[in-house]
């Protein structure tokens, strides 16, 4: 596999949310605003570099009979690290995201990238699929965030100050005053926008 | 020992080497962090205290001044926190962490400011779970709701006005929300009943 179809892979055709469906709990939960999406995407792109990377320069070490516990245990310590980070140094935005910065754990596409490439693939290749699975994770969250914060609050980046300092509003901007539709910002609205996104894609690839 | 065992051997302590290496990691990352993440926390709290009373008028460590108590205007089912505010010694009002179950849905949680004289230096509800764009309109980041209450007391109303607007009073409720504003006041009056009830012993 060749470096270019490795990014258009993770970032389109084989995106870890749209297309292998994966890790969708983190993507349903958080995605209520584009605040929490990018941070959370920030922080699963986070995990799975340093998985993918670890894996990969551990490859030849690992015993293929045991090497799913060891991916497991690689990944539950960077997350876990990834967590006491954020928690000591950005502490309002872990009080926001809560519980699903350890849940990123249960993200089946970290897991999968180390099974079906970084234990088969060099250290550079699998930096490259880190990096294009994650962002194409995070712009889907971002996407799903963005819409249904407009939708369901009306407003757009709001609290970005807890991820970027208080040079940015915490009310973010006013996109539909007052007409704000309920449903989007409710558990309902994550399934029907992700969906949504899920058709438009399958709307432009030309295999179906 | 044939080959087979030494295999399952060698895969042990290679799991083990596994473990040991992430755990060590894990606990130094969390060691270097500790003191950062407590200093963080107690912030954290005193930002969220001194929302609901003016930082200028207290010079007492209030965290390490609190007392637990249990009492049904406050918190009906867990002890309710109450921090003692001083200026140089002197009283000059409290902050209870209260707590209602009249809501719409679940517990929300407040801090309450009252000065010495028992009028509200300010209200906030630290976590509810109310309907988002109806109830939650009583997060002070989504309304100015909440800081109607800043300076009203039993005496500037009286129980009767302590009630949402529907029911006769002078607090709003919201449009499509009565339970979650009428669940605040009656909490916020009954922590007032409580502080005039149990002034002279809380100091």
């Amino acid at each position: 596999m060749n470096n270019k179809t490795i990014v258009l892979n993770g970032l389109w055709h084989n995106n870890g949310a749209l297309v292998q469906l994966l890790g969708l709990c983190p993507l349903l939960a958080v995605s209520s605003t584009f605040t929490n999406s990018l941070a959370l995407g920030i922080a699963t792109i986070v995990t799975i570099l340093s998985s993918n990377i670890l894996i990969s320069s551990l490859r030849h070490y690992i015993k293929p009979e045991i090497r799913i516990p060891i991916f497991i245990l690689i990944i539950a310590c960077t997350v876990t690290t990834v967590e006491i980070l954020m928690h000591s140094l950005f502490f309002e935005l872990y009080l926001l995201l809560g519980i699903f910065v350890p849940l990123i754990v249960t993200n089946c596409v970290i897991i999968g990238r180390a099974e079906s490439f970084a234990s088969k693939n060099g250290l550079f290749k699998s930096i490259l699929d880190a990096l294009a699975i994650g962002i194409g994770f995070m712009l889907i969250l971002v996407l799903l965030g963005s819409i249904r914060e407009i939708i369901g609050s009306g407003t757009l980046f709001a609290q970005l100050d807890l991820l970027f300092g208080n040079s940015f509003s915490s009310t973010g901007l006013q996109i539909m005053p007052d007409k704000t539709f309920l449903l989007a910002i409710l558990p309902p609205g994550a399934f029907f926008g992700l969906a949504f996104i899920v058709f438009l894609k399958n709307l432009t690839s030309n295999e179906n | 020992m044939n080959k087979n065992n030494k295999q399952i051997i060698n895969a042990g302590l290679m799991l083990a080497l596994f473990a040991m290496v992430g755990t060590s990691v894990v606990t130094i990352t969390n060691k270097l962090s500790k003191d950062k993440i407590i200093q963080n926390e107690k912030n954290a709290r005193l930002a969220k205290l001194y929302q609901v009373f003016d930082k200028n008028t207290v010079n007492n460590n209030f965290l390490n001044d609190a007392i637990d108590l249990k009492n049904d205007l406050l918190d009906s089912k867990k002890p309710a926190q109450i921090y003692r505010l001083r200026y140089n010694d002197i009283p000059v009002g409290v902050i209870v962490e209260s707590a209602t179950y009249k809501g719409y849905s679940g517990k929300i949680s407040l801090i309450i400011g009252i000065r010495f004289d028992g009028s509200i230096s300010g209200v906030r509800v630290v976590r509810h779970q109310e309907t988002p764009g109806l109830g939650d309109k009583i997060d002070a980041r989504k309304s100015d709701w909440i800081k109607k209450f800043n300076n009203k007391s039993l005496k500037t109303n009286n129980t009767k006005q302590w009630q949402v607007q529907k029911d006769g009073g002078i607090f709003t409720q919201f449009s499509g929300a009565t339970i979650t504003p009428r669940a605040i006041v009656k909490a916020v009056k009954n922590s007032l009943i409580f502080y005039e009830q149990n002034k002279l012993t809380l100091y």
